[in-house]
């Protein structure tokens, strides 16, 4: 299987958050206001084709707007490949913790 | 949604637009695009407009990367590539005669070229291989002569060199070099003659001549030092000298005034063919020095001076500084001095006014534009014939058209096919120069070799191909392209006569150029016969001469009084330097009425009684020199040229004094040449003094040179035992002063010919194309009744009137530039109707016989053949 790198797991769960809506402006603004840290629209294109490619995201292309000038947008939606792998990924790591001791650094 | 400004002045800028537009991929452009105005429109609310601008310019450039770029260049698979590669092969196998026109025609202009450019590459190449090329120059002096005139010398005053090294920092040493002489060099049995110089003590570290043996460093710390060339040695030493000894410190004998012991100090690696300064040996300057004091003098000039510059010194403001040293110990006479690069001495030696006007560069051009010239005609046949045949293409083009082949495709692709014509022309062009060479060589006194081993030579001949091919094919791959399916298709594509303005105009271009190039050797040709047939003012021919040398110098008069006994021996005299070139001159002549602020440089003959008699020059007034008077010696004979700048009508009588001596003139000779065709005859005094160096003259009967020849030779075996009795003629001298200018006529003549040839072999293809096309036309026309002539005239009147088109454009052009090259001559051809009339009529000509003899075989043609089928 692919791994997921951090970006993409945001991006991944981004495109759950905002289902029906995921698109690269959408999803770019969406990480900034959630990580605070700027990602450029060709840096947010660039995950979204590559997890598409991955085979975690599909897409299709709809919703045209007049600032968009006519244009439509790919909207991506996650797989069931994607979801599994995220879950899985998220499962494994909740196991990690729960074997972690609780640590204080006080 | 928040308020959007109107859509016009909302636009991102279009410029980056149109950027992404080109490069991003279709299938992305949309989701692209739509997002970054989106993004944009969002960057104006916040940001304002200025930013949003740079950002989306910024954003458009960020995405500028593989996976979102269009196919710029759609990937032609490997198939595709075969099937161009098989159509071409197919094609070329299909119309053989087309293709073999095409080879034919390509091969003889690369093979040309590739010849010229070798030439050219090693013209260019003199004197490179010394290291500190940049920082040698030799140096020069422009004398300003009475009436304004400039002369360009680069004999120069001994005492210059040491005035040069010790006060001026940027130069690090100057090294006289004298001017080529031909010495005895005599080891144990070997005697012969072998040319060398006297030069300065850096003289071998400062230009790169490595050594094999000994050290170029002190090589002259002995004044009798003698330094040879590998092949020198080889001759005296035998060939495997190296391994024979030591021959350093062996002493060998050298003729000068009488035979002299010198120890040889080094062997040199030969000089280098394309070095412009070549000899077999040197000896050390001082040693001249220290027993020819006239040297010494401002006023002499009989050395020539090469200096090293410190590296990064820039010659102008050294030039600005040395310009007056002569002059501010010469005051009299005006002589700027200056330093000419080195490496330019081969290329550009002409000086005119003081400043460089040329040289061999203008061959080295002229053969450059040649062949250009002939790849440019070779290339239009191959244009003009793929072009004339597209019909038979066009199903080909329209099928590939219709099954979805762009025009880049197509371009492609008969670009690709001229270019397989072009390699395959490329191969045989190189067979055809490997097997030229030596005669080219031979010819051009030469040792040009393609040198394999060197990537520049790939590079130049893959590139040279390359050049060739896109030349050729990219008028074709246009106009195949080009045509509009639905005609091909349907067959309407028949090009007319088959002749379309471009065609027209390829044909016309070929014949200027080769009516161009006609027209120059001709007129070249003719100058050279002018010059070499050129009545002189004296008779060269029967005039054999040898170095006045060992005991014949002083037993000269007995010398002569034998071989004057033998009939066959006319006339005999002793002469400073043959005829053909005078090159002694003096500013001492002093006559009653100079003006003596005025600098007039005159020529100066030294010469023994009989000189003017020898030769046979022509007296006009007085008498000559001769035995019956005594003190004759300070008489002088002068030419016309210098009666009229003296300014006397009847100059004999008057009083002349030269270097101190009075006397008076006492004779008038016609002017006769004796410099270059290039300059203008100068004024020149014949003065009576037996020289000490200098050549004997003898007039041998006519028909009897071999007998007279021989009885001298016993005669001087016989009296001047241990120098070798080597002679040559007069006439074979002068013809060879203008040894280049003959090599440069003939090759023109070949380069013509070779032009014509492949212009004609164009001219035949489409003439033979446009009789194919019309054969059936023709064939009616016969069988209605029109004769062989009416078809003739029918089938060649086009390409006349191109031709004659040609020859009127060329003309003009010619005419211009024929004059440019004659006007170096003083003595030269008038340019009159004849050459232009003979050149035409002979292009015409061949042209006509070109056409003609295709469209003969056409009018003969029984009709029956082309209209049986139908």
């Amino acid at each position: 299987m692919f791994n997921i790198g951090t970006l993409e797991e945001t991006v991944l769960l981004l495109v759950i958050i905002h289902q029906g809506n995921a698109y690269g402006v959408s999803i770019a603004e969406a990480y900034m206001e959630h990580t605070g840290k700027k990602i450029s629209i060709p840096a947010i294109h660039t995950v979204l084709k590559r997890l598409e490619k991955k085979g975690f995201l599909k897409s299709s292309m709809s919703g045209a707007t007049a600032e968009r000038g006519g244009r439509r947008k790919r909207l991506f939606e996650i797989t069931q490949i994607g979801y599994k792998a995220l879950q899985k990924l998220q499962d494994s790591r909740a196991k990690l913790w729960s074997q972690a001791p609780k640590l204080s650094f006080n | 949604m928040t308020h959007h400004q109107s859509p016009e002045k909302n636009f991102p800028p279009k410029l980056a637009d149109h950027i992404l537009q080109w490069y991003c991929h279709p299938d992305l452009l949309e989701e692209i695009q739509g997002d970054l105005y989106e993004h944009y429109h969002k960057n104006v609310e916040q940001l304002g407009p200025q930013r949003a601008k740079l950002i989306y310019y910024w954003l458009v450039l960020r995405f500028f990367k593989p996976s979102n770029i269009k196919n710029l260049y759609p990937k032609i698979t490997f198939i595709m590539w075969q099937n161009y590669f098989k159509t071409a092969i197919r094609n070329m196998v299909k119309q053989k005669g087309f293709t073999l026109m095409n080879v034919v025609g390509l091969t003889i202009g690369l093979a040309t070229a590739i010849l010229i450019f070798l030439w050219v590459q090693d013209e260019l190449s003199y004197d490179r291989f010394h290291e500190n090329g940049s920082e040698l120059f030799v140096v020069h002096r422009n004398m300003y002569l009475e009436g304004g005139q400039i002369v360009t010398t680069s004999a120069i005053p001994k005492p210059l060199e040491a005035e040069l090294e010790n006060d001026y920092p940027e130069i690090e040493s100057a090294d006289m070099i004298s001017w080529e002489e031909n010495f005895v060099i005599a080891h144990e049995q070997a005697s012969f003659r072998a040319n060398g110089h006297y030069v300065g003590e850096s003289y071998f570290t400062n230009l790169t001549h490595p050594f094999i043996v000994g050290n170029p460093q002190t090589a002259f710390k002995d004044k009798n030092s003698i330094v040879l060339s590998d092949q020198l040695a080889k001759r005296l030493f035998g060939e495997n000298w190296r391994y024979e000894g030591n021959v350093l410190g062996k002493v060998v004998k050298v003729g000068i005034n009488g035979f002299r012991d010198m120890t040889v100090s080094g062997v040199f690696e030969d000089m280098p063919v394309n070095s412009s300064l070549r000899f077999e040996f040197a000896l050390a300057d001082q040693l001249y020095f220290q027993e020819n004091s006239w040297v010494e003098s401002w006023s002499n000039n009989g050395f020539r001076m090469i200096v090293k510059t410190r590296p990064g010194t820039d010659p102008a403001p050294l030039n600005a500084k040395i310009k007056n040293i002569i002059n501010s110990h010469v005051p009299e006479e005006r002589a700027d001095v200056f330093l000419y690069p080195y490496l330019d001495r081969h290329l550009y030696s002409e000086f005119e006014n003081g400043v460089v006007a040329g040289g061999r560069i203008e061959y080295v051009r002229i053969f450059f534009f040649v062949a250009i010239f002939i790849l440019i005609i070779a290339s239009i046949n191959y244009m003009s014939l793929a072009t004339a045949r597209s019909s038979s293409r066009a199903k080909e083009v329209g099928i590939r058209k219709t099954i979805g082949a762009r025009k880049s495709d197509l371009i492609r692709q008969f670009i690709g096919e001229s270019t397989i014509t072009a390699a395959l022309s490329m191969i045989l062009a190189i067979v055809i120069v490997l097997l030229l060479l030596p005669y080219f060589n031979n010819l051009t006194d030469k040792a040009l070799k393609i040198e394999w081993g060197q990537p520049m030579i790939w590079g130049g001949l893959v590139g040279l191909l390359l050049i060739v091919g896109l030349i050729s094919g990219i008028y074709p791959a246009f106009f195949l392209s080009g045509s509009p399916i639905n005609k091909v298709i349907k067959g309407a594509l028949k090009s007319g006569s088959g002749f379309s303005n471009v065609r027209r105009g390829l044909v016309v271009l070929q014949f200027v150029l080769s009516t161009f190039l006609i027209i120059g050797t001709y007129t070249c040709y003719r100058q050279i016969q002018y010059i070499k047939n050129k009545n002189l003012g004296y008779n060269k021919e029967n005039v054999v001469y040898f170095p006045l040398e060992g005991t014949m110098i002083d037993k000269f008069d007995t010398f002569k009084e034998r071989a004057l006994k033998e009939d066959n021996i006319l006339n005999m005299t002793v002469g400073f330097n043959p005829p053909t070139s005078i090159s002694r001159s003096t500013g001492g002549v002093i006559w009653d009425g100079r003006d003596p602020n005025s600098d007039i440089e005159m020529s100066v003959a030294i010469a023994d009684y009989d000189y003017v008699e020898t030769l046979k020059m022509e007296l006009l007034a007085g008498r000559l020199h001769s035995k019956d008077y005594k003190l004759d010696s300070a008489n002088l004979v002068i030419n016309e040229t210098a009666a009229e700048i003296m300014g006397m009508e009847n100059p004999i009588g008057e009083n002349v004094s030269m270097w101190g001596r009075d006397g008076k003139i006492i004779g008038l000779v016609k002017d006769f040449h004796f410099s270059s065709m290039y300059n203008p005859i100068e004024p020149l005094v014949i003065r009576l003094d037996k020289p000490s160096v200098g050549y004997v003259f003898a007039r041998i009967a006519g028909g009897e040179t071999q007998e007279g020849l021989t009885y001298l030779e016993s005669l001087a075996e016989e009296m001047n035992p241990e120098f070798p009795f080597t002679y040559n003629f007069l006439d074979d001298t002068y013809q060879a002063t203008y040894r280049s200018e003959t090599i440069v006529a003939s090759l023109a003549g070949y380069f013509t010919l070779i032009a014509i040839c492949i212009s004609c072999l164009g001219l035949f293809g489409l003439a033979l194309f446009s009789a194919e096309r019309r054969h059936k036309e023709i064939s009616i026309r016969k069988v209605l009744g029109a004769s062989v002539s009416s078809i003739i005239l029918l089938l060649s009147r086009e390409f006349l009137i191109l031709v004659m088109v040609a020859i009127l454009i060329a003309i003009p052009i010619a005419w211009y530039g024929v004059n440019i090259w004659l006007s170096d001559f003083t003595y030269r051809i008038s340019l009159g109707m004849g050459i232009f009339m003979v050149s035409a009529l002979l292009i015409f000509g061949v042209a006509m016989v070109t056409v003609c003899a295709e469209a003969f075989r056409a009018a003969l043609t029984n009709p029956v053949e082309a209209l049986k089928s139908e």
